[in-house]
């Protein structure tokens, strides 16, 4: 992704729950020390350079926890992901750079695919048929916003070539 | 392909869900269910709860199975539960549990089955769901038939018939109800009670939370039938989430006109949320209080100043009412009752009335308790009846009987009740609760029932003054629109009220723009206020092991202290700036409720007894009222207060420090100063929180010195204690003999005071800076000597600041009294005079006190500086 892009920008910004494993002076509030054995919330892009170095052991963020796992599995469609992260997907994949995890690899991309067919639906429709897909564009992420764009784009594309008399 | 037949699928999954009970593995993350279920046979318990979330892990068929047909898959899980559960069963340990019926409940994720009764619709219809609301009425428990067992006396055998509505066996049996009196020949039968099986059964309704239903709409609700073991698990008011199977029952009216179903949900789960909006799971009654918890405590218990830092950490975005805090403080811990052996009940719970202006967030500080009680109600003046306050005697709707039905008092028993807008509610209503406030009972005879139910509740209740606006220059009696007999229940009333005052004022709205900034900790700037996230993706996760590993640790220790924020603690009073975290507070004032019952001292009797004695006794003076009548409850409030009070210390003594704070807020709440009606130009003067007496010396500036001199001449008495140092001030000025005479009356006064005035006594610098008088060096000479000596070395320096030529103050209140007849004289006849005709006829009185130009000069600027008159270039003005 572009050293410039907003959203790439925006999913590095996301808290990591981290342990210190050694004290860091100037991490903690107004630069004081952070003791050895304490828990902070780092932005991810600090948290990543640190875990690397070993300085911090990094646990997994709120938006990968066992409860939102669980509620992806159980039903993708039903879960407003934009109550949980603005970058699910970005951050996932970025997290998934740093730590290896199948059972994350598979949840994100079911979740991705069966919400993809909703949103090509709903691209065609922003109401939907029963009013239920207002509700349902109002918790995509904003990738998945973006694909909703694009999807919306083409369809109009396609409406106005097919009308075009030339 | 052969179908197979229905028992033979029934069979085939009760084997799979027998093998998923039993299968062992390694992952510490997934629940064992042989241990979990001998853990539930152990604690008694007959209904095994399954994490749907593992179930989707090891089978994604039976997840889905359970979630869209229950019918079909819940009672073979039942089946299979219970096969699992007679080969662990051990039958001299739970010999209860013997032949009794196992059931499964489910929690975890429910994907697009979380809905809430908003969103139910007819697909919904046999699946499996889970609910959100509020438990609004839960119907009496009654037992239901399950097998009738009959002895034909003619043929001496027994028949037995086994009855199912269609809440049972998966809704497909539909077997006649009709319960059987004659055998096939006839013969009759009659009933084996003792042989019969029953089983309990509730019905209960379940509305929408009121703050998720949309805009504008009111709030749906749905019928839920809890059976068995579920009975008698929620009561009304309770937030829950109810898991179960969304049911059509048939037409409750059987004719066939209309092809509308009664629906209802057959539920298997239960799960107690916090019964407080926006508090997350916490509430529901009582808190849990871990060991870790219950150090913390002890640690803070043994501070010196913890009555301060409880009652300064609640209600921090509420700015000031130090006194009203402490009050609610106490009220949250309330006294000691006694049941003596005659039947007295003697009530320890403290009832708290505010009156005042609007806006003086008397509506907030009652929000605040009913957030923060473990149990509390809400109800307004104008919004509930005598009836809804004590009981109703209603009809049943199922069985016709007339029965009772608790009202808010009743329902708040061992809670609050917060009763806003006091003043609007009907006498004949207001009556009603008089019972209640008292006796904590109510006693009902009508309709045929007489009973009395327990109501031991407090009550803290607001109140309109009954011009809308305070008026101080009426008595507090006539202001507040209740009888005595109503005042005299309540142990504290407090009167708060609007004052204008530039400094307060301005440190008020910085408070409230300081809250409107405020964010807490770990949340960004920026985003939208989320919902508990918890509950809409997992039902019912915080008792099990589905909950990520940073949450289960927190619920372990509840943190002591509020994260620093210079926007929240900009107010603390505490010297460190410290606050208490709200919920540790909440788990403070459970554990030192239930667990510390003090008891009195000697010491601290006789210093109660005069204190009651003292109130009782002191004469009313001056403008001095009280603001509700001292009878012999109020020795049981000096009592109760300090119970409190060392509750709140955790002692099991209540000490003579107890009651001295317990006088304290009591002689805070029953002394209000009324101005008298003759005064010309007044501004309100109100003796509120100790900030608020900035007031004070404006308006004894105000004071000109005609009136102080009308004052003497009507035989000027001093009311007790500080209250009216301004008066006596002024009193004094005028003559030296009586102002001698009143020093030693308020000297007499003020030693039985010294406690109660504190918050006078703390603005007395800034009073006497400007002030310097006689009486009150007289006054604060006798006065205790901390005190005492403390105020007057701070009056000498502040005067010696204004002046290089001090003048002695016998001289300066000579001058004043000179000064004030001349100023009545021809020589101020046109409003001014200069400065030598003032020397001149001030020195001309016989007297062997002379006074020079510098001192005169000094004196004058002095009562410049008190708006007493006005001094600029050596031209006296009279005001």
């Amino acid at each position: 992704m572009d050293y410039y892009d907003i959203d790439s920008i925006l999913s590095e910004n996301q808290k990591v729950p981290c342990t210190s494993t050694v004290s860091i002076p100037g991490l903690g509030h107004e630069g004081r020390m952070v003791p050895t054995g304490s828990k902070v919330e780092l932005p991810f892009w600090l948290a990543e350079v640190l875990a690397i170095n070993s300085f911090v052991s990094i646990h997994m963020p709120a938006p990968f926890s066992s409860v939102v796992r669980n509620a992806l599995k159980a039903n993708p469609n039903s879960v407003s992901i934009r109550d949980i992260t603005t970058h699910y997907y970005h951050f996932a994949e970025k997290m998934l750079h740093l730590i290896s995890d199948d059972s994350l690899v598979q949840i994100s991309l079911n979740t991705l695919r069966s919400r993809a067919m909703l949103i090509a639906d709903a691209s065609l429709n922003p109401q939907g048929a029963l009013q239920q897909n207002s509700q349902f564009i109002e918790g995509l992420d904003d990738f998945e916003k973006h694909i909703l764009r694009v999807s919306h784009n083409a369809h109009r594309s396609l409406i106005n070539w097919q009308n075009s008399t030339s | 392909m052969t179908e197979l037949l229905a028992d033979e699928v029934f069979k085939d999954r009760v084997r799979i869900f027998q093998e998923y009970l039993e299968h062992d593995t390694d992952d510490a993350n997934v629940t064992l269910y042989q241990e979990a279920i001998l853990r539930m046979l152990n604690m008694g318990q007959r209904r095994l709860i399954v994490n749907i979330d593992e179930l989707r892990d090891y089978n994604r068929e039976l997840a889905d199975g359970v979630l869209l047909k229950p019918l079909e898959y819940v009672e073979p899980f039942d089946e299979a539960l219970r096969n699992v559960v007679s080969t662990l069963i051990d039958p001299v340990v739970h010999k209860d549990l013997k032949d009794k019926l196992f059931y499964v409940g489910f929690r975890g994720s429910f994907g697009d089955h979380h809905v809430n009764p908003r969103t139910l619709r007819a697909m919904h219809l046999n699946k499996m769901i889970s609910l959100e609301g509020i438990v609004t009425r839960c119907s009496f428990v009654r037992p239901k038939v399950i097998k009738s067992v009959h002895y034909c006396e003619a043929t001496k055998r027994h028949h037995f018939k086994q009855y199912a509505d269609a809440t049972m066996n998966g809704g497909l049996s539909f077997q006649s109800t009709v319960y059987p009196t004659q055998d096939e020949n006839g013969n009759p039968l009659s009933i084996e009670f003792g042989f019969s099986t029953f089983r309990d059964h509730q019905s209960i309704s379940l509305q929408e939370m009121p703050e998720r239903a949309p805009p504008g709409q009111l709030p749906r609700s749905i019928d839920i039938l809890l059976d068995d073991d579920l009975v008698d698990t929620v009561k009304p008011g309770d937030r829950v989430n109810i898991v179960g199977q969304y049911r059509s029952m048939g037409s409750k009216t059987s004719g066939n006109t209309s092809a509308t179903f009664r629906t209802v949900l057959l539920a298997n789960n239960v799960v107690l949320l916090g019964n407080k909006p926006g508090l997350g799971n916490v509430g529901g009654g009582a808190l849990d209080i871990t060991d870790a918890d219950i150090r913390n405590i002890n640690k803070l218990a043994r501070k010196k100043n913890v009555f301060e830092l409880l009652s300064t950490s609640l209600a921090p975005s509420i700015y000031g009412y130090e006194y009203v805090k402490q009050a609610i403080l106490l009220l949250l811990l309330g006294g000691t009752e006694k049941n003596l052996t005659n039947g007295t009940h003697i009530r320890g719970d403290i009832n708290i009335l505010m009156v005042g202006d609007p806006s003086t967030a008397k509506s907030q500080l009652l929000r605040f308790v009913l957030n923060t009680a473990p149990l509390a109600i809400a109800t307004t003046g104008r919004g509930s009846s005598g009836v809804g306050l004590t009981a109703a005697v209603t009809t049943d709707k199922e069985t016709g009987e007339r029965r009772l039905e608790a009202g808010a008092m009743v329902l708040a028993d061992r809670g609050v009740v917060c009763i806003d807008e006091f003043d609007k509610m009907s006498d004949i209503d207001r009556v009603a609760i008089h019972e209640v406030m008292e006796q904590q009972t109510v006693t009902i005879a009508k309709a045929g029932i007489h009973t009395s139910l327990n109501a031991r509740c407090s009550v803290i209740a607001a109140a309109n003054p009954i011009y809308g606006q305070y008026d101080i220059r009426k008595d507090p009696h006539q202001n507040i629109a209740l009888p005595d007999s109503m005042l005299s229940r309540f142990d504290l009333l407090f009167i708060v009220t609007d004052d204008i005052d530039d400094k307060k004022d301005r440190a008020l709205s910085e408070h409230v723009l300081r809250m409107h900034r405020y964010l807490p900790p770990g949340v960004e700037p920026g985003t939208p206020v989320r919902d508990s996230l918890n509950s809409v993706l997992n039902v019912g996760a915080t008792n099990a092991a589905g909950v990520s590993t940073e949450n289960v640790e927190q619920e372990v220790e509840t943190p002591v202290w509020e994260t620093f924020s210079s926007l929240l603690h900009a107010n603390a009073r505490t010297k460190k700036k410290e606050l208490l975290n709200i919920n540790f507070v909440r788990k403070y004032i459970q554990y030192a409720k239930s667990r510390i019952h003090p008891i009195l001292n000697q010491a601290t009797a006789e210093y109660i007894t005069n204190i009651y004695c003292g109130l009782r006794n002191d004469d009313l003076q001056g403008n001095q009222r009280r603001t509700s009548p001292l009878t012999a409850r109020t020795l049981e409030t000096l009592i109760r207060l300090s119970t409190a009070h060392a509750k709140a210390r955790l002692s099991s003594v209540v000490e003579v420090k107890d009651a001295k704070a317990a006088e304290k807020i009591l002689r805070y709440a029953l002394f209000r100063e009324v101005v008298k009606p003759k005064r010309k130009k007044h501004k309100k003067q109100r003796l509120e929180a100790g900030e608020e007496f900035d007031s004070e010396d404006d308006n004894s500036d105000d004071m000109d010195i005609e009136e102080s001199e009308e004052e003497m001449d009507t035989n000027m008495v001093i009311d007790s204690g500080s209250r009216r140092v301004t008066r006596s001030q002024n009193a004094t000025s005028q003559s030296q003999e009586s102002g001698s005479e009143i020093g030693s009356s308020i000297a007499g006064t003020a030693g039985s005071y010294n406690v109660g005035t504190s918050n006078t006594q703390l603005s007395w610098p800034s009073t006497h800076s400007t002030l310097p008088a006689t009486s009150r060096e007289l006054a604060s000479s006798d006065r205790n000597i901390n005190t005492g000596t403390s105020v007057a070395s701070e009056v000498s320096a502040s005067v010696s600041e204004q002046s290089t030529v001090s003048l002695p103050r016998e001289k300066m209140s000579v001058f004043m009294a000179r000064l004030a007849s001349l100023t009545k004289s021809e020589l101020f006849s046109e409003e001014c005079a200069s400065l030598e005709d003032v020397l001149e006829s001030i020195n001309n009185i016989e007297d062997d006190v002379g006074f020079s130009r510098e001192e005169a000069i000094v004196a004058l600027k002095e009562m410049d500086a008190q708006n007493k008159i006005m001094f600029s270039d050596n031209v006296v003005y009279r005001i």
